[in-house]
């Protein structure tokens, strides 16, 4: 059997590209829920209006300006294998429909001046689709590298929009990253028609120059790193204080970003042994809060024995709820 | 951000402050006193801004 020694040499220098070598192998994506999977506020899959500056996929802030808008979260259908989410204008006027994903500050500083390539699979009508990225140095929106493709043809079908540019050693308190119907740089506001829309999949931002393949990180683990700003549990234990409150000591699954604002989803059962007491207009009080957990105080029951050890049980699909969302 | 009927809660084993409930864009909230919290550093703005007033806690 002949043998052929293979050496570098042997290699020839426009062989080697960026589609065949990645620069960054695994954990590459600096974007959470790049991939438009966790949804732990609700079920979004019907068009529905929504208010600028408001959460519905995890991570992800709804942003319009001008122009009224249709949120929907996309789901795996033939022909398409990832989730995605649609924005769609539904007033005409000069303006803007967005999505946004803050960015933790202290993680990305500690990288200094560094090179970062933002992409996403974007589909739309609008030459006006583009990635967008603020906070560089000083604040403001940050200008792309010449030879990025940060912009959709209007089309119609799913183009790769890639978009590189340089920090320059410190980011300001806000750094963001962004896709939608803007103009570049965000520089006023471009004409919207009714009916103009963008769908995005495969949300990445990795260092470097080149946009490598969609990192796919497990369900697991992409909703663990979601948890960090937002999370919820239908499971907490306490004492009956009286027979309208209870204190409840929960315990939070992942450490959050920052303290967290605590609510409840809707109607909240609380089982003391003896009883199950169902409250749809329950209150939560949360106090000793930190980022591991709280113990919270719900009142408005009626019909609890004092002094007896308590539960919850979840009711009609509601939560104990904690946002430390950026 | 819209905040409606801001009022400080007070700590159960003191009068100090421990947090502040509000209704955030049509849900009740239990806000923590954290400046890295968005909601409350929402409230501080519009305290600032002259487009919102917390009201003082209850007396026990």
């Amino acid at each position: 059997m002949a043998l052929i020694k293979i050496n570098t040499r042997s290699i020839p220098d426009d062989a080697v590209t960026p589609d065949k070598v990645s620069e960054n192998h695994g954990r590459k994506n600096i974007i959470i829920n790049g991939g438009f999977e966790i949804s732990q506020r609700g079920t979004y899959t019907s068009a529905a209006s929504y208010n600028d500056g408001t959460y519905h996929i995890d991570r992800w802030e709804t942003l319009r300006d001008g122009v009224t808008a249709t949120f929907q979260h996309l789901v795996p259908v033939a022909g398409e294998s990832s989730y995605g989410v649609k924005l769609t204008a539904t007033s005409a006027t000069n303006g803007t429909i967005r999505l946004r994903q803050r960015l933790e500050v202290p993680n990305i500083y500690i990288w200094g001046a560094r090179t970062f390539t933002l992409s996403a699979r974007v589909k739309s009508n609008s030459s006006n689709a583009r990635l967008l990225m603020y906070g560089g140095s000083g604040g403001g929106y940050v200008t792309m590298t010449s030879d990025s493709n940060d912009s959709h043809t209007g089309g119609g079908a799913i183009e790769t929009l890639t978009a590189t540019f340089t920090t320059t050693g410190s980011v300001s308190s806000e750094f963001a990253a962004f896709v939608g119907i803007d103009n570049v740089r965000s520089v006023g506001d471009p004409a919207i028609s009714s009916g103009d829309y963008f769908e995005v999949y495969d949300f990445q931002m990795e260092e470097g120059t080149q946009a490598s393949d969609f990192e796919n990180r497990s369900h697991g683990e992409e909703l663990s790193l979601c948890q960090r700003y937002y999370q919820k549990t239908a499971t907490a234990s306490g004492v009956v204080s009286t027979s309208a409150i209870v204190y409840l000591a929960v315990q939070l699954m992942t450490e959050m970003r920052a303290v967290p604002s605590w609510s409840l989803s809707g109607p909240m059962m609380i089982n003391d042994v003896g009883v199950n007491a169902t409250q749809s207009s329950a209150n939560i009080t949360a106090y000793n809060s930190t980022t591991n957990g709280t113990f919270a105080n719900l009142d408005n029951f009626s019909g609890l024995t004092p002094f007896r050890g308590c539960l919850t049980r979840q009711a009609g699909g509601s939560y104990l709820v904690a946002d430390a969302e950026l | 951000m819209i905040i409606i009927d801001a009022q400080y809660f007070a700590d159960l084993d003191s009068d100090d402050n421990a947090g502040i409930k509000a209704t955030i864009d049509g849900q009740e909230m239990s806000v923590p006193l954290d400046p890295a919290n968005r909601h409350y550093a929402e409230i501080l703005k519009q305290v600032a801004d002259g487009d919102l007033t917390i009201a003082d806690a209850d007396e026990e």
